[in-house]
């Protein structure tokens, strides 16, 4: 039948004869080795992982499980990417005065450096008691 | 799988306050620096500054606000900023009648990272058609870096 089956001279139902006998039966016949390599190399492998576990468990429920996973992740990354702070820009600043928006980045360096002189400086106590009494009097 | 799926939203949902929130979060004076519909009519001068001019002075954030306000509006704001006293790792104070007159107080962040919050009494005057209106205010500003209160004072007190 091997020899047959190098002529292209077995029926369909034959061949698939053959194919069962050299994965069942001749498995391990070095004799049908050759026509293995043609035809039986698919045939083995695929009873082979046909009949384990492993593989019905790697193609069905495990396969859908990591791309499940894989898609939880993905829309995880893709809100932590939605929601990631902005990067600061390399010079941000604004600046309002009387309603008035400051463009000028030197100015607002200056009122800046202006603010926190005051605060870092001594100032008249005199003054601050004022401006207290002032704002409290209203 | 779902279980999964809750847990990763649960979490990215409770990221998000941390995301958004503000870099005065923690602070009783706060509010302050978000826009409070109380103060925002007395706004009279605000500045925010980040970046890259910034790091001579070891600051990554500097904000201020100067606002004019009422008797009651004023004690709240003191009232806030005495309570972020409390907190504060180091506090220069000066309180009169129960109202701060001047606050400078530092917080311990992150990675060496200070947090600063000051308070002064100040004026502040507005020039119209060359007349000059001068108004009685207070400054408050929050600052972020790794400066320290000596370095900030002998950066900025001969600037004056």
């Amino acid at each position: 039948m091997a020899e047959r089956y190098f002529n292209a001279g077995l029926s369909e139902e034959e061949e698939l004869l053959l194919k069962s006998f050299i994965t069942h039966e001749g498995k391990d016949d070095p004799s049908f080795d050759e026509i293995r390599a043609v035809m039986g190399f698919f045939s083995v492998k695929k009873e082979k992982w046909s009949s384990s576990s492993e593989y019905r468990s790697l193609s069905g429920r495990n396969v859908f499980t990591i791309a499940r996973i894989a898609a939880a992740a993905a829309a995880v990354a893709a809100v932590i990417f939605i929601l990631r702070p902005k990067k600061e820009a390399a010079m941000d600043y604004i600046s309002y005065a009387d309603g008035r928006k400051v463009t000028d980045t030197e100015k607002v360096m200056e009122n800046m450096e202006e603010i926190l002189g005051g605060i870092f400086s001594e100032s008249s106590s005199a003054d601050i008691d004022s401006i207290l009494d002032n704002i409290l009097n209203k | 799988m779902r279980r999964t799926l809750m847990i990763a939203l649960i979490l990215s949902l409770l990221s998000i306050p941390e995301i958004m929130a503000s870099a005065q979060g923690g602070l009783h004076s706060g509010w302050v620096f978000e826009n409070g519909s109380k103060v925002d009519k007395h706004k009279l001068e605000t500045s925010v500054v980040k970046g890259e001019r910034l790091k001579e002075y070891k600051l990554n954030l500097f904000h201020s606000i100067k606002l004019c306000c009422t008797p009651s509006e004023y004690r709240e704001i003191s009232q806030s900023v005495m309570a972020d006293s409390n907190n504060a790792t180091d506090k220069e104070l000066e309180i009169s009648g129960g109202n701060v007159k001047y606050a400078l107080l530092r917080f311990e962040g992150e990675n060496g990272i200070n947090r600063y919050l000051a308070m002064q009494l100040t004026s502040h005057s507005t020039y119209i058609k060359d007349e000059t209106t001068v108004t009685d205010a207070f400054l408050i500003v929050y600052m972020e870096g790794e400066a320290s209160i000596p370095e900030l004072r002998a950066l900025f007190s001969k600037k004056q």
